[in-house]
């Protein structure tokens, strides 16, 4: 519990903001105005020109480079993975209000949120629901009608549904919250990345800035969310008695989840410098954890000598946060990140700031304003959502119906984790395209890194290769070394050191440092296949060796892929297989159902029809998803034509259009545009000459009982045609042109028009078709009567 | 009809330059229209003139009339038409010049299809839809995060899939690119022309996509750093709610490799959550996706659209029918505003829907879409020809320049006619020489077989105008290179030997033939005999 009682004359020598790092080339300003927000408000601080800031930055920067200098001579700097600063601990990874004002008071703070309409904190087991606009709570009860349980989705209480929102208390008074997002004058919020200690005894932490929207260049727009902050680029070096308390700093998923009041969204970078700002990904809070030194092994060998170093902090050590030349521990859950580290700069595609854009999210490349479009999220029609979660690039939440094949995986490579050196680690895993391989390979290792984060597994890494993004199957070894150690070699250097690496029993890592398991998942294996089958046969030969602590899965789509390798290939992978049926209707149907889950704008027979038409080709959930999407789409086009059509109705009659459901009908056409084959569209659509030429052909080959025809021949017969049904006739010159327009569109395969006479054709559609198209034509009447 | 067919075009070249250097030496009265050049000269006689011939001749003949007594009613009609336009040298050539900026820039517009003066030109209610219903879909793409989507625009060739796409994506860039220099949506157009090799595909997407985003382009990338480049940057420009949208013309090439990695990388990218992107194709084969690879089909979303060729059906339509496009290449549209003369521009308009409606001109349409060749390109062409003829002489368009536009494009088909026309004696004595052996039933003759027939024919003919045997070899290989006789096995010129007894067979009909002799003045009588007559051969057989 906080206390409100902490002593004023201690935090008056814990003056935040010992030194400023230059976080960004030519972003002075904002950093120096969290520097001077001390003693001045931050609206002054902004209008400070940049000239004015500079010496002092200058100064600030001669400080920490003394300072620095200090500590490589004492060699002293410690660095910590938490502190602990009255009573509140704080690691790193974790986000904390910082104070920005000397004279804190923090009894100024209200520290619970009271109802607003009794105006109590009690009843506590009655659940308070805060409003999405005005971010006042309510009890459900105190609302009329009382709500009988915490609504999903966005709520807005009855004022700002009314549009005359509530004013808040007088300023001065409320929340860390209602401060820290009124822009920072008494509190910010800072992302904490390195915690050490001084040689002098002082604790220090690095510490990355958020942003409010109101004071980015766009200003806060309609669709930022209430509790939005933003992560910037700026880094700050401060004293640790500058922190206050941790607050809770999510991504939209998570924050759906978050309680307490002092919970923010964090969805966005902000760069403020290029004034830009970027998506942050699920993969920034993977680094988090990285720096966090709860991360296995290689981090607690570290903290075994009780020097933590965070590669952040690696980097402030050097006085720099570029990494240029700068060979971070090698270590594993970093490799995502350490390649491009190594990597040759000059010859790197995008140029400098590419690269830079890659590591710090400094960059251009950042959208200039939050597109409203993209929040619309609860917001948007059921018919978009739809869209939006039957999109092949959503992640769904869960996978259904392959549990018996991740069961496999999983036993799989918990066997290869758990069982030493045992053999026969190699896992071929088979099945059509579409059926879901690499989508559960990849969910069961996630899973199972989550298990081995909570310690109930050893640590491993997981390294991916899909071969159908290799120049040549040579580089698979390019990659796994890369992986592996973060040094990027040619094809020939890397095997020849994987091989010793696996073939001296250290394997998985350099120099022996690490035990961990590396496991290997091979997507497209069949693109491996060499003449020699040199790359497959070394990729499933290093796991059979002892103590390579190298674990693999294979993925193609041919089930005797194995079979038609080598034989010496083919008894190393051939021992553990899994094989991916096709789904089959019911598993559709599961499949399209769960994604819907909550969203019911599609008939049940509509995706009944769906699976069923999709299982009955290929079993491919690809489709299934496509179909249903596009059935959406249609079905979105058709309601709001219809509501155009109908709006003089409706606005007459005062009535909603119709919401839309997904029928039948709707599935059918998107059935019709998505499965159709186009080859008797073009035919309807072909010119007259076309059409006879292609009656021509058929009847030739008939005639001739050979499916290829010579032109002379053919147009031979054209003429007969003519003339035998009083029709222009037609010179050889035309015949050719049109049979090699109707060879450019592949309804017949011909020799090229050049060889005129002796051009070579035959038909490229079904005969059936054809005659079908001919008996129907409407055009040309005598068709009709031709029996083909 | 050939030579008539070139006489426009370089007269149009030579005076378009003309005009271009000196314009200010124009002839201050406009010059009467020259003499229609006659259009079909050897009309009498032929199988192979067909009735579009005929009607055009006759087409040809009337207007001819019409014009030779025309010319100063034309006159007339300019000074004394509804726009003010007062009598003077001085105000004429002021007409003149603005109806030759009226040519000008519907030339531009028709040469630069790119250009936004092009995308005022209408478009078919067809191509309306499909520009639409992509500009639709990109849209979401760009607008929505995770609704990637992949698409192929099918149609024949010439039919306006290009003209689509580029419509669609100069909407998006003006729509999206509203911040000048930083780019929402990147536009990255392969073609399977150039780009099917994997490492020249992947260098280029890197090229564009670096230039599209203002980063700077390493040409000495290798393939696996642009590989690994296509995604990081996708990704990040996905972070940043940025757009990229792939274009890949000729899709059909790129499909059939063996092993798609450009394909595959591309529409992999389309499944992966947090790049925003879109894909669209361009094939006139309808069984492109056949040729897809299974992993790369299942990767492929099957959307697609066909753009139908017009229809015989919709001739009568104002906008579907080659009339409607045929109008809206030659019609000034009214956005062009103040830049364009008011008056002149709606003297060329009013004319133009005049020659249009007129039945002769109907009736050519007509017959050059049952014919296949009316596609828009093949209208464009016909519209270029125009615009050629209206730059010798500037003024309101004439039907004739429309009609000889027509004649243009549909004569095409009887070029082999014409360069048999163009041969000489001796290569024409070959030629026939050649088919008779044919028509005796060979499949194909060596040029010694050729030779002996050669000297009978003469021999029968009673002609002493032998040639020796090295020119009739010339000969003989000039009609090679002309090909209106091949070699049977195509690679006989690189395998070597003796070219004198690779087999060879004629490549013409007979009806080409003999109307190439007749184009051809000098040519004896005996030919024409041997040609049709096959009696000839058989009294020198028995005589």
């Amino acid at each position: 519990m906080r206390t409100g009682a902490r002593n004023a004359g201690k935090r008056s020598d814990s003056k935040p903001l010992t030194d400023v790092f230059p976080a960004t080339k030519g972003t002075p300003a904002p950093t120096e105005r969290k520097r001077a927000a001390t003693s001045k408000s931050p609206a002054s601080a902004d209008a400070m020109p940049a000239s004015e800031a500079a010496p002092v930055s200058k100064k600030a920067h001669k400080t920490q480079r003394k300072r620095a200098k200090k500590a490589s001579e004492k060699h002293l700097r410690q660095f910590l993975s938490s502190v602990t600063v009255d009573g509140d601990t704080f690691s790193v990874g974790d986000n904390a209000y910082i104070r920005m004002t000397d004279d804190f008071d923090e009894d100024e703070f209200t520290e619970e949120e009271v109802c607003q309409i009794c105006g109590h904190t009690e009843p506590e087991e009655v659940p308070r629901i805060e409003c999405d606009k005005c971010l006042l709570g309510y009890h459900i009860t105190c609302l009329r009608p009382p709500l009988t349980h915490v609504p999903e989705g966005s709520w807005l209480c009855p004022s700002c549904v009314s549009g005359k929102p509530r004013r808040g208390r007088k300023a001065g008074a409320g929340t860390a919250r209602e401060h820290m997002l009124a822009g920072g004058e008494k509190l910010a919020l800072v992302h904490i990345q390195a915690l050490w200690r001084e040689p002098d005894g002082s604790q220090c932490f690095a510490g990355r800035w958020y942003e409010v929207p109101q004071n980015t260049h766009t200003g806060r727009q309609k669709h930022h969310a209430a509790r939005e902050v933003f992560l910037t680029q700026l880094v700050d070096n401060n004293d640790v008695e500058s922190l206050w308390r941790v607050a809770q700093v999510c991504l939209p998923d998570a924050f759906k989840q978050a309680t307490g009041d002092d919970a923010f969204v964090c969805e966005y970078e902000y760069d403020t410098g290029f004034e830009r700002f970027r998506r942050r990904t699920s993969d920034v809070n993977e680094d988090d954890s990285d720096w966090a030194g709860s991360d296995g092994e290689a981090a607690s060998d570290e903290e075994a000598d009780g020097t933590y170093k965070p590669q952040h902090a690696f980097w402030a050590e050097k006085g720099t946060w570029k990494a240029k030349g700068t060979k971070g521990p090698a270590r594993g859950r970093g490799a995502a990140v350490t390649p491009a580290l190594n990597r040759h700069r000059a010859r790197q595609q995008g140029g400098n700031d590419w690269i830079e854009a890659q590591r710090d999210g400094l960059s251009g490349l950042g959208a200039a304003e939050i597109p409203a479009s993209s929040r619309q999220g609860e917001g948007a029609s059921p018919l978009a959502r739809a869209q939006a979660v039957l999109a092949l690039t959503a992640n769904p939440r869960t996978m259904p119906c392959r549990d018996s094949e991740r069961a496999a995986i999983t036993s799989f490579v918990e066997d290869s984790l758990t069982a030493g050196s045992s053999s026969g680690r190699c896992l071929y895993v088979s099945g059509v395209p579409g059926t879901g391989k690499t989508a559960t390979v990849m969910e069961t290792i996630r899973s199972l890194r989550r298990k081995s984060e909570a310690r109930q597994l050893p640590a491993f890494q997981f390294v991916d290769i899909n071969s159908l993004r290799l120049p040549s199957p040579q580089h698979a070894y390019t990659q796994l070394y890369e992986a592996m150690t973060g040094n990027h070699v040619g094809p020939s250097t890397a095997a020849a050191s994987l091989e010793e690496m696996f073939s001296s029993g250290s394997g998985g890592g350099r120099g022996g440092t690490s035990k961990r398991v590396t496991v290997l998942l091979v997507d497209e294996m069949d693109l491996l296949v060499t003449k020699k089958q040199t790359v497959l046969y070394n990729l499933f030969e290093w796991p059979m060796r002892k103590g390579s602590r190298l674990a693999v899965i294979g993925v193609a789509n041919t089930m005797d892929l194995p079979e038609r390798l080598l034989p010496r290939i083919a008894s190393r992978l051939g021992s553990r297989r899994v094989v991916f049926q096709p789904y089959t209707r019911q598993q559709l149907e599961t499949i399209a159902k769960t994604r819907l889950e909550g969203l019911d704008v599609f008939e049940s027979r509509a995706i009944e029809y769906a699976a069923r038409k999709v299982a009955a080709v290929s079993g491919d959930v690809r489709r299934c998803l496509e179909l249903l999407r596009r059935a959406a789409e249609i079905t979105e086009a058709k309601t709001k034509q219809a509501a155009a059509s109908d709006a003089a109705v409706a606005s007459s009659s005062g009535q909603l259009p119709p919401t839309g459901m997904v029928k039948m009908s709707h599935v059918d056409d998107a059935i019709n545009e998505m499965f159709q084959a186009t080859h008797m569209q073009m035919m309807r659509n072909c010119c007259r000459l076309e059409k006879m030429l292609l009656a021509a052909v058929l009847m030739e080959s008939r005639a001739r009982g050979h499916t290829d025809v010579v032109m002379e021949n053919v147009h031979v017969r054209l003429e007969g045609l003519c003339q035998g049904h009083s029709e222009p006739s037609v010179p050889i010159g035309a015949a050719v042109a049109a049979a090699a327009r109707l060879g450019s569109k592949r309804l017949i395969l011909a020799d090229p028009g050049a060889k005129r006479l002796y051009m070579r054709m035959s038909l490229n559609v079904p005969v059936d078709d054809l005659s079908h198209i001919l008996k129907h034509e409407e055009t040309i009447e005598w068709l009709k009567d031709l029996s083909f | 009809m050939p030579p008539k067919k070139t006489a426009p075009i370089s007269q149009g070249i030579v005076t378009s330059h003309r005009t271009r250097s000196a314009p200010a030496e124009q002839p201050v009265v406009a010059s009467p229209p020259k003499k229609p050049k006659q259009y079909a000269s050897s009309t009498d006689d032929s199988d192979i003139e067909v009735d579009i011939c005929d009607e055009s001749q006759a087409a040809a003949s009337s207007l001819l009339q019409e014009e030779q007594q025309q010319p100063d009613d034309d006159f007339d009609e300019q000074t004394s038409g509804p726009a003010p336009c007062p009598a003077g040298p001085a105000e004429l050539t002021e007409s003149l010049h603005s109806f030759a900026a009226v040519t000008a820039y519907l030339r531009s517009r028709l040469l630069d299809t790119f250009s936004t003066a092009a995308a005022s030109m209408e478009m078919r209610s067809k191509l309306q839809e499909a520009y639409s219903n992509l500009l639709n879909l990109l849209s979401n793409t760009a607008e929505t995060p995770g609704a990637n989507h992949s698409f192929l625009l099918l149609g024949a060739r010439g039919t306006g899939k290009s003209l689509v796409m580029q419509r669609v994506l100069t909407e998006l860039e003006a729509k999206y690119n509203v911040h000048e220099g930083k780019p929402t949506v990147g536009i990255v157009r392969l073609t399977g022309l150039a780009h099917t090799e994997d490492v020249v595909a992947f260098r280029e997407i890197a090229r564009q996509l670096c230039k599209a985003f203002n980063c700077k382009y390493s040409k000495a990338s290798s393939l696996a750093e642009n590989l690994t480049f296509l995604r990081e940057m996708l990704r990040e420009l996905g972070r940043g709610h940025k757009v990229v949208v792939f274009v890949l013309d000729e899709f059909d090439l790129f499909a059939k490799k063996a092993k798609q990695t450009t394909l595959y990388n591309l529409l992999d990218a389309m499944q992966t959550a947090d790049m925003q992107a879109a894909v669209v194709g361009l094939s006139c084969r309808h069984d492109v996706m056949e040729l897809l690879e299974k992993r790369v089909r299942s990767r492929f979303s099957h959307r697609k659209q066909l753009i139908p060729e017009m229809e015989e059906k919709d001739l009568d339509s104002a906008a579907d029918s080659p009339r409607g496009v045929l109008a809206a290449m030659l019609t000034v549209p009214d956005s062009t505003g103040d830049s364009m003369p008011h008056g002149p521009v709606q003297q060329w308009n009013a004319a133009i829907a005049q020659i249009l409606s007129a039945d002769v001109v109907m009736q050519q349409l007509k017959l050059m879409m049952t014919q296949g060749h009316g596609r828009p390109r093949d209208l464009a062409d016909v519209a270029m020809e125009v615009m050629l003829a209206m730059e010798c002489q500037p003024g309101v368009p004439q039907q004739q320049a429309v009609l000889e536009g027509i004649a243009s494009v549909t004569q095409l088909q009887h070029q082999q006619a014409t360069m048999v026309g163009s041969c000489s004696v001796l290569e024409l004595f070959i030629l026939v020489s050649t088919y008779r052996i044919k028509r005796r039933g060979h499949d194909s003759a060596n040029f010694e077989m050729v030779h002996d027939e050669y000297c009978k024919l003469l021999e029968q003919g009673g002609s002493g105008d032998r040639r020796s045997k090295a020119a009739a070899l010339r000969a003989f290989e000039r009609l090679i290179a002309l090909s209106l006789v091949s070699y049977v096995d195509n690679r006989a010129e690189e395998k070597g030997g003796l070219r004198e007894f690779h087999a060879a067979r004629v490549n013409l009909v007979l009806q080409e033939i003999e109307a190439g002799l007749k184009m051809q003045k000098s040519c004896p009588s005996l030919l024409k005999n041997a040609l049709s007559n096959e009696a000839v051969r058989n009294t020198f057989a028995h005589g």
